[in-house]
């Protein structure tokens, strides 16, 4: 025990505490790893919906480059949730007493940083390719271009698009500065950099 | 404890582990949540936390440490990502200049109420110097505080000693009472 009152005061605020039994420790740890694994399924089941939606493209739209941009997209939704999984998802505290607390919360926030800076590259640039020839397909089609809207609003359509992406990427280098400025905080208290 | 459930030599280093800071574990949970019930759960989650660790732990570091680490890494996330009560926003310990309850003499006296003060304290402090001032009050040295959280040795030094005038203050207020 220690000598300094105040020390004294705070230790002697909980003295006994022993802790749970051993099967309920167990327990709480499988609930906590099938809460980070349920985080990180919510993050996939949206890549399932996509990849859903744009198989049932392949068999019904009717040109072939609509299907063949259906197909590209299904590809890109798989390549991203890869990267979803490896970039961003949810991780478990097991090793974070391998290394000081200042170090761990660096290494995570940079790890989210990375992710969010890079997102044109792993999130949006992947479903270009499938979404460009997708539209070359529905232009191309004469039915849809007889009955459907004129090429104005397509083309509005499409720029819409790139403004929903552009706007997608502009929010993520926003958040990525905001953990940008937090590691800059931790190297001041770590004396790094 | 289940038959059947034989004791692995992760389970025997949590026991005792458990055994040694357990108390430490509910004093950090206090520190990170004000609230009975989801300090509670708080707790339970370090355990769980720490249980896990062990798989892991291969006297990388001193154990003290490695406990302390997991328990702040948990308390930290929960503190982050829980459901925020706070009215007040966080600070910095250069921000405080006395510790809360100093205006009513009834506080200045006893363990207990200057425990509550230091709590209510605590829950002010941002991220960091709430990890110094709990590592500071189980009696870690500036040293171990420099390991358990990775601050620079003057970092420490400085909060520690801005640490060490905040709580001298109740008993420089009880000696101007006398």
């Amino acid at each position: 025990m220690t000598d300094d009152p105040v020390k004294r005061a705070w230790q002697a605020s909980v003295e006994i505490a022993g802790g749970p039994a051993l099967d309920e420790v167990r327990k709480g740890a499988d609930k906590l790893y099938r809460t980070v694994r349920r985080r990180n399924l919510v993050e996939y089941a949206a890549c399932v919906f996509v990849v859903i939606a744009f198989g049932t493209y392949v068999f019904v739209l009717p040109h072939l480059l609509q299907k063949i941009g259906s197909g590209m997209i299904i590809l890109a939704t798989f390549y991203v949730g890869w990267q979803l999984h490896r970039r961003a998802s949810a991780v478990l505290l097991d090793r974070a007493g391998t290394m000081p607390l200042l170090a761990f919360a660096r290494q995570q926030l940079a790890r989210q940083r990375d992710a969010l800076s890079s997102i044109f590259w792993w999130y949006i640039l992947p479903f270009l390719p499938g979404l460009v020839v997708m539209l070359i397909g529905n232009g191309l089609k004469a039915e849809t271009v007889a009955g459907g809207p004129s090429v104005w609003v397509r083309w509005l359509a499409f720029a819409g698009m790139g403004a929903v992406l552009a706007g997608i990427w502009w929010l993520n280098q926003l958040a990525a500065r905001k953990l940008q400025s937090r590691i800059n905080e931790i190297d001041v208290l770590t004396g790094g950099v | 404890m289940a038959a059947g459930h034989r004791k692995s030599p992760q389970d025997v280093r949590y026991l005792a582990a458990a055994g040694t800071y357990g108390a430490m574990i509910e004093r950090l949970a206090r520190g990170y949540e004000a609230d009975p019930g989801r300090r509670q759960d708080l707790v339970q989650e370090i355990h769980a936390a720490l249980w896990r660790s062990f798989a892991l732990f291969e006297d990388q570091c001193a154990e003290r440490s490695w406990v302390h680490r997991i328990a702040h890494n948990v308390g930290v996330t929960h503190m982050m990502t829980g459901r925020r009560t706070r009215k007040l926003p966080l600070v910095g310990i250069d921000e405080i200049d006395a510790l809360p309850g100093g205006d009513n003499p009834e506080h200045l006296t006893g363990d207990r109420a200057l425990a509550g003060r230091l709590l209510a304290a605590i829950h002010r402090l941002k991220p960091a110097d709430r990890q110094v001032m709990l590592l500071y009050l189980e009696d870690l040295t500036a040293a171990e505080i420099g390991e358990v959280t990775g601050l620079s040795a003057g970092a420490v030094a400085v909060r520690i000693h801005r640490l060490k005038a905040l709580l001298a203050e109740p008993y420089r207020d009880e000696e101007k009472r006398a």
